[in-house]
């Protein structure tokens, strides 16, 4: 194994240490490793791309190379609290393990939960399981794995008979022909993307098709964009599957050697999909559209599916998953270069979580809850008395469980529900009534944690230490390069800890995150004999240093091999009991939403490019608050006219189930009749941002994924007043009944809010910090506009716009970047600032020339300057030039002066900066121009 | 020298009268064989400049608008010192106090102003005066040093020129009290809180400020009973009480009350007069042949006391008597054309800006208050148009605003107008 890390590299030039750590992103599924260079002399950070990690290759994305900017201690969670009061950890792990036993003891043990996140490393996420998996007895522990991969787990499952990603990064850059469905990967998972491009324009001749009902970036770059009606890829890859059998593009070796029930599905297709044009015609596509997919797919070997959340989050993801699955099984397009349908996940650990069996349904290690022998195998090997012994409540349902009192205990960790889940205010009133509520975040306002009981402060990215596993399988090391701040602990310590306090001692009595990898690489191994696709047993006995030292490594990866796997079933066996792979009937209903005439739009929901979820991390970045400043939903042109919505103008989109208040954007590539609305938005960041309030909790039948892209959803203008931009030094509490927008941008708290009836000014002023601020302030006796600066010697505290919001264009509209880089200008010592220049909002430009000389009309001095540089060698003709020194005449003398001045630097040599010390002298005596002669 | 030239006779050496004869010059130096009457000894200065020549920092030199040597080399017949006291209409010829007679083909007037002197007792004692002249101002600094250490320097009118004469003063070093009638200073410029504000940035200098106080009487030495002593002040608007007069003590009084066209010698020759001589938008008298221009003149009711506008009227007049068009219909391209013209001084450290007229209670204004800066502006509104504005302490980016009242636009953003200036609007 290579890349010994830490490093400790010696600078040639400064003969100084600086320290090197190598570690994984904190965000998308792709995984990308990082080097982080700690200067000795300084101690500042700088972020790289790791040349060497087999995912990014030396690739950055802007979230991923912005990561260095959320690290800092605002808005952590820094110690322990307990109803409300800071405790030390011994209080607040004591009570934890109270309260969760109480309620076991009086209640049953599927009486608690956990709900975890895909942003646990391995480790943590192995012993929250095992606890409650192994410990505890109940398999009440879910994931928001299940939001975004459940389906795709359930698809791998039934069909391939594991949960396995069968290709590699590296089939996306052999393959020639790729189909993206469901993913707008330039922006959600760029450094794949960027892979692509590469190998794209390296060969032209790779084909790239995207199907997405938006005219996505990624579409944008795509030879063919089938632009389906929302949910229909269900239908375009069962005549997918049809048009194989048609075409004779089948490869009926490979399933008649490494499948079964091909025949009976196959009728079905035929019958179903009768033909390309009604094909077409389902998915609002052209039969020429579709058939140039169907032939390209048909005719090249090396084909790669991508699927992404397109195809998860619906209520049938599982059959779309499996029809993708059914056509790479028919056509052999599995397990060779180039060829594989490949699921992309989304989060930097999901893998690892089902990997360790973190799902509701799943037991450890690939293994099965509802597997007898799998149970006794885990059992065994945990030495545990009571083995959960059925599935426990998948996401929605857990919470539902807490709605209604079934569920008493929920340990939510390092995840934001309130904002994630589907009906969210349902997920919030569960909250609510839940008699205990535990959150492990490393944040310290969530809108999750704002209804939590104890609050366990979390190690963040950068400060802890474990494994993840990508999209591909591939094993590496998040590695800690900051200490860890205040009272924060990992988090398979705080729960390694609460189980030592429920009598766990032994089972739990771990020392270092290599101890647990070293367990859960047992596990994969324990009575495995090549029956189970997930087998890491080439760690099994792996030390602290070599854990340390671990490169990424992809699985499966059997005792005595050096390297792991890059693609699976090149052999053509599967994990099944026969080794085949299943082809699996599936039914292709029920599928849509239908719009009404009530809620007559089409809802989907998704990522941008540069915030992560509920921006807990990327909301600290003011480099990526630029993108997508503000909450949005994108329409079409024709719809916002239809609706007599102005761009930009505040819109309600609402559902029987919610109401959110978002900004109207048009994108001409959004279908007719759908809207698009960003997840990440929530009330940390907006009144009234979080879409999944609206979403409703309709999950798909199998794998229990939220159907997230289809909403019907209705839209109205929301009118305002006003508008103001409010920037503070210190966050501030704003009245509930407007509208707001909230970022935190190079320090600064930034809102853009709106209402109707009057600002309250009185409520800004109230929160002005306790000192003795100076206020510089407009007032309009109409009341249509307000400014108002606070200031201290040093700083400009707070600085409020509010404007009419009929204002046209950009009039009264401060200029935000321009604010706050005066506002942050290291130059700009609060003696230089005009505070009525930073009141007008915006840079006026022609005050850089200097005092002014002459006061009627207004010449500076540097205009006058330049007019006697040119050749102006009088008063007179100083005057005809620039007009300085016509009217009153009160300049002439220092006008003679200029002259001098210029004449004698002329002759001196003298540094032009004399003549402003002389000029500036002269413009203390400036004097009266316009009075009575 | 060609006697066939026609005869210009300009009675008055102020700022228009030298504005009149540079134009004059510089577009037809040969058309005419010019003569000038000035009162005052002095050959042309710049009036404005007079403070500063008062307290020494500008020299003598530095006022003059001329060199000595200028009205020679223009061939320009310069009479100084000798006051016009009577016009022959019907001869044409004018007649000085000296006795010397001139005959003219064309006549100019620009005898300007001179200081209102209140109708109060006393007003004749000596150290009551004005700051008119080059004369006013050395007798004033003579009385200044004459009168080293006794009691202070009272100025009378709280405006432009009082504002002006009082720092000058107390530049200078003396102890100076400004008396004014209104409720706050400047109040044909300004409203009361830019008004108030400037007060007390005027008395944290060290001046004194009386307002809303009436100057009752002039109050003579009791051992030199020519001498002034003090002046006699009754507060204004004391509504019913008993209000009892209060004496200031002082040597000098520098009345700055306001001015009053000079126009004696028009009204006795018989030329059509209200206020000042009536002149129509080409500084035609009712005469003909017969012109006038700056302060001494009226056109459509409107006076002049600011020099833009003066020098306006004489650039009319040079282009019109250069033209020798003056009895034919005259172009209207050439005609005054009146404009909203800015007030703009530094008054102990404080500028001043004030522009248009500040409309009724009702109208929209807008208010920029800075005031740890001593920052203030204010903005008028009157049918969604600029009217008027104010500013104290910070006056950049205001040169537009005078040109956007005369315009009549409707203001879209009067945000930005009033804090960027028209600049930015």
């Amino acid at each position: 194994m290579s890349g010994l890390m830490p490093v400790h590299a010696i600078d040639k030039h400064t003969r100084l240490i600086s320290k090197k750590t190598k570690t994984t992103c904190a965000y998308c599924g792709v995984g990308c490793g990082f080097v982080v260079t700690a200067d000795a002399n300084d101690g500042t950070r700088t972020l790289q791309a790791d040349q060497l990690h087999p995912a990014n290759k030396g690739r950055f994305c802007v979230k991923g190379s912005s990561q260095l900017e959320t690290i800092g201690l605002d808005n952590r969670l820094l110690y322990p609290h307990v109803d409300g009061h800071q405790t030390s950890w011994d209080e607040a792990l004591d009570e934890t393990a109270r309260r969760l036993r109480d309620t076991i003891k009086n209640h049953g043990p599927d009486s608690v939960a956990f709900y975890v996140s895909g942003q646990l490393l391995t480790e943590d996420y192995y012993v929250a399981n095992k606890l409650m998996k192994g410990f505890i007895g109940s398999a009440n522990i879910d994931t928001n794995s299940r939001l975004c991969m459940s389906t795709a787990v359930a698809a791998h499952k039934r069909v391939l008979g594991s949960d396995s990603v069968p290709g590699c990064y590296e089939d996306l850059e052999c393959a020639d022909l790729i189909v993206i469905t469901g993913s707008n990967m330039a922006w959600t998972h760029p450094v794949v993307y960027q892979r692509i491009m590469a190998a794209k324009t390296a060969r032209p001749q790779m084909k790239l098709v995207v199907i997405d009902p938006r005219k996505t970036v990624t579409a944008e770059s795509a030879d063919l964009h089938l632009q389906i009606k929302p949910g229909t890829d269900a239908f375009l890859f069962d005549g997918l599957f049809a048009h194989l059998i048609r075409s004779a593009a089948l490869d009926m070796e490979f399933i008649q050697s490494h499948t079964k029930g091909f025949n009976d599905i196959a009728t079905n297709s035929l019958t179903r999909s009768p033909s390309n044009i009604v094909v077409a015609e389902r998915c609002g596509l052209t039969q020429h559209e579709v058939n140039d997919f169907y032939n390209a797919f048909a005719m090249t070997e090396k084909t790669v599916t991508v699927f992404s959340q397109g195809i998860n989050q619906s209520a049938n993801g599982v059959e779309k998953a499996s029809a993708i699955l059914h056509c790479h099984l028919a056509t052999g397009k599995i397990g060779k270069p180039g060829a594989c349908p490949f699921s992309i996940t989304g989060q930097p650990n999901a893998m690892g979580g089902r990997e360790v069996g973190g799902l509701a349904n799943q037991l450890a290690a690939h293994m099965d809850l509802d597997n007898e022998m799998h149970r006794d195998i885990v059992q065994s090997f945990w030495s545990s008395e009571h083995i959960a012994q059925r599935a426990g409540l998948k996401a929605v349902d857990l919470f539902e469980a807490i709605h209604n009192g079934q569920v008493k205990f929920v340990w939510i960790m390092a995840t934001n529900p309130v904002v994630s889940l589907p009906d969210a205010d349902r997920v919030r009133q569960a909250l609510q009534k839940c008699e205990c509520v535990v959150v492990s975040d490393c944040v310290a306002d969530t809108d999750t944690l704002r209804l939590a009981h104890i609050k366990l402060p979390a190690a963040g990215w950068g400060e802890k230490d474990g494994t993840v596993t990508n999209s591909e399988r591939c094993i590496s090391r998040q590695r800690a390069f900051l200490p860890l701040p205040g009272d924060t602990k990992p988090d398979w310590w705080i729960i390694c800890k609460v189980a030592e306090r429920l009598g766990f001692n032994k089972e739990f009595s771990y020392q270092k995150p290599a101890d647990i990898f070293k367990e859960h690489a047992q596990l994969s191994a324990y009575k495995n004999d090549g029956s189970r696709d997930f087998d890491i047993s080439a760690f099994a006995t792996i030390t602290h240093q070599e854990y340390d030292d671990l490169a990424p490594t992809y699985w499966p990866i059997k005792s005595g091999q050096s390297s792991g796997a890059k693609r699976l079933f090149n052999d053509g066996v599967f994990f099944t009991q026969d080794g085949r792979a299943n082809f699996v009937k599936t039914g292709l209903q029920g599928a849509l939403v239908e719009n009404t005439l009530t809620y007559p739009l089409i809802l989907n929901t998704g990522r941008i490019r540069d915030q992560w979820h509920t921006m807990t991390r990327t909301g600290r970045s003011a480099r990526l608050q630029q993108h997508r400043p503000e909450v949005f939903a994108e329409f079409h042109p024709e719809d916002l006219e239809k609706l007599c919505i102005r761009e930009h103008q505040l819109i309600a989109l609402s559902s029987p189930l919610g109401r959110c208040v978002l900004r109207a954007h048009i994108n001409n590539g959004q279908s007719r009749g759908t809207v698009y609305a960003p997840i990440h938005w929530n009330d940390c960041f907006t009144s009234a941002g979080r879409i999944d309030s609206l979403v409703s909790a309709v999950c798909d039948p199998i794998s229990g994924q939220p159907a997230f892209k289809q909403t019907a959803v209705k839209a109205e203008p929301v009118h305002s007043d006003w508008q103001a931009l409010l920037v503070s030094r210190t966050s501030l509490t704003l009245p509930a009944n407007h509208y707001w927008n909230y970022r935190l941008l190079d320090g600064l708290h930034v809102y853009n809010i709106e209402g109707i009836g009057q600002f309250d000014i009185g409520l800004v002023k109230q929160q002005l910090p306790d000192t003795h601020s100076n206020i510089a302030e407009l007032s309009d006796s109409d009341k249509q506009a307000i400014r108002l600066l606070a200031y201290t010697h040093s700083e400009v505290l707070l600085a409020l716009y509010v404007w009419p919001e009929s204002t046209s264009d950009m009039a009264g509209k401060p200029d935000e970047s321009w604010l706050i880089s005066e506002l942050n200008s290291t130059a700009a010592s609060i003696k230089k600032l005009s505070m009525r220049l930073l009141a007008l909002g915006s840079a006026v430009h022609g005050n850089s020339d200097g005092p002014l000389v002459c006061t009627c009309h207004q010449v500076r001095q540097a205009v006058i300057q330049k007019a006697i540089s040119s050749g102006c060698c009088s008063v007179e003709a100083i005057g005809q030039c620039t007009r300085a020194g016509t009217q009153c005449g009160s300049c002439v003398p220092e006008l003679r002066k200029l002259i001098q001045n210029v004449e004698h630097s002329i002759g001196q040599k003298t540094e032009t900066s004399d003549i402003h010390i002389v000029a500036n002298n002269l413009m203390q005596e400036e004097n009266v121009c316009q009075k009575p002669c | 020298m060609s006697r066939s030239r026609p005869h210009l006779l300009i009675v008055g050496n102020g700022m228009a009268g030298n504005r009149l004869l540079t134009q004059l010059q510089s577009l037809a130096p040969e058309n005419f064989r010019i003569t000038v009457i000035g009162q005052e000894k002095a050959a042309a200065y710049n009036r404005i400049l007079l403070t500063p020549w008062l307290n020494g920092e500008i020299s003598t030199e530095e006022l003059r608008l001329q060199n000595s040597d200028w009205y020679a080399r223009q061939e320009i017949t310069l009479h100084l010192g000798d006051a016009a006291l009577a016009i022959d209409v019907a001869h044409k010829t004018l007649r000085c106090e000296s006795g010397k007679e001139f005959s003219w083909d064309l006549l100019v007037l620009a005898t300007g102003s001179h200081a209102l002197i209140p109708p109060v007792p006393g007003y004749n004692l000596k150290g009551v005066m004005c700051l008119r002249t080059r004369d006013d101002a050395a007798l004033l600094r003579q009385r200044c040093t004459d009168n080293d250490g006794a009691s202070g320097i009272a100025v009378v009118g709280g405006g432009v020129l009082g504002l002006e004469a009082a720092c000058a003063l107390h530049a200078m070093g003396l102890p100076v009290t400004i008396i004014h009638r209104d409720a706050w200073l400047m109040n044909r410029q300004l409203d009361q809180e830019a008004g108030e504000q400037l007060a007390d940035t005027i008395r944290a200098r060290g001046i004194k400020v009386h307002t809303g106080v009436n100057c009752t009487k002039f109050i003579a030495d009791k051992n030199s009973p020519g001498l002034l002593a003090g002046i006699e002040l009754v507060p204004l608007d004391a509504t019913g009480a008993d209000v009892s007069p209060q004496q200031l003590n002082c040597h000098t009084a520098v009345l700055a009350i306001g001015i009053k066209p000079e126009i004696t010698l028009a009204k006795t020759a018989g030329l059509n007069c209200e206020r000042a001589i009536v002149v129509d938008n080409w500084m035609r008298t009712s005469v003909e042949n017969i012109f006038a221009l700056g302060e001494c003149c009226q056109i459509n009711q409107e006076m002049f006391g600011l020099v833009a506008p003066v020098y306006q009227q004489a650039d009319v007049l040079a282009s019109l008597l250069a033209d020798g068009k003056w009895q034919r219909a005259m172009p209207a391209r050439l005609q005054y054309q009146p404009k909203t013209l800015a007030t703009r001084l530094k008054v102990a450290g404080l500028d001043v800006y004030s522009v248009g007229l500040i409309p009724e209670q009702s109208s929209r204004s807008l208010i920029w208050r800075d005031s740890t800066q001593g920052h203030y502006r204010r903005l008028w509104l009157k049918d969604n148009q600029i009217a008027a504005a104010v500013a104290l302490g910070d006056i950049d980016g205001l040169r537009e605003y005078a040109g956007l009242i005369d315009q009549q636009q409707p203001c879209t953003d009067p945000v930005s107008l009033l804090l960027g200036g028209g600049a930015a609007a």
